[in-house]
């Protein structure tokens, strides 16, 4: 397995504190990154896809 | 979900991913016990990463029992990927220990996913009887205990964005969960899964 580098784990402790330390905060900061996958991945396959 | 790009007004902090889990839960549960666990219990507690399916472990069922499942995940709104026959879904999925998909009924079947199985082992239905609402993520579901969750990632699963996954977890629920039970479950893992 390649080893990411120490700025990736670095990020990922200082986000996993952030939602620790601001319980009521952290949602709306995450919010629309994750919509956003399944609002683009929805359109794109209804767009290209078909079944 | 033409509703979620056509709405420019933001009434909550609840993402798809909530609304989606909550709603089939809801109906799973008026039938067996259930467990959400592997990427969805990081996520739901603030992991930035992203997903298009959920996992949940169900008891076994026997078929009238899924039957009367089904009928409810249809008449809720859902359908089922692989078959639109629920004989199909147990005979040749479920009941081979084959994982299904469930997803909003719409013009295809597009994401967001619900991936249910049975339990593959004794461990699994450990998972399902430890099952635990997490308040920090403010869902009104059962998810597989911290521990387990944390377990499984760094055991069994162990790609990177389980570690991380794993690592996220250890952070949030710093000195509020247990090691030695995680331990023990990555006994259990290596006795039932790798070398069983």
């Amino acid at each position: 397995m390649v080893e990411r580098d120490k700025s990736h784990d670095d990020e990922l402790v200082r986000w996993a504190n952030y939602v620790k330390e601001n319980p009521e905060k952290w949602k709306a900061k995450l919010k629309p990154f994750l919509d956003s996958q399944i609002i683009i991945a929805r359109r794109f396959r209804k767009e290209n896809l078909t079944y | 979900m033409e509703k979620f790009e056509n709405s420019n007004r933001i009434v909550s902090d609840r993402t798809i991913l909530d609304d989606f889990v909550e709603q089939f839960c809801s109906i799973i549960n008026k039938h067996c016990n259930y467990i959400v666990c592997s990427g969805f219990v990081a996520i739901s507690h603030g992991r930035a990463r992203g997903t298009e399916d959920i996992d949940m472990i169900v008891d076994k069922l026997n078929m009238e029992e899924f039957l009367r499942l089904h009928r409810d995940l249809i008449n809720g709104g859902f359908v089922c990927i692989q078959s639109e026959y629920p004989e199909k879904i147990f005979d040749d999925y479920l009941n081979r220990g084959i994982s299904v998909r469930y997803v909003w009924k719409d013009d295809g079947f597009f994401p967001p996913e619900m991936e249910i199985k049975f339990p593959k082992d004794e461990l699994d239905e450990e998972q399902i009887g430890g099952r635990t609402i997490l308040p920090l993520t403010k869902l009104n579901i059962y998810f597989a205990s911290i521990e387990s969750n944390i377990a499984f990632k760094e055991e069994y699963l162990g790609s990177q964005k389980d570690i991380e996954d794993a690592k996220h977890l250890r952070i949030i629920y710093k000195d509020k969960f247990s090691e030695a039970k995680v331990n023990k479950i990555k006994e259990e893992i290596i006795k039932y899964r790798k070398n069983g």
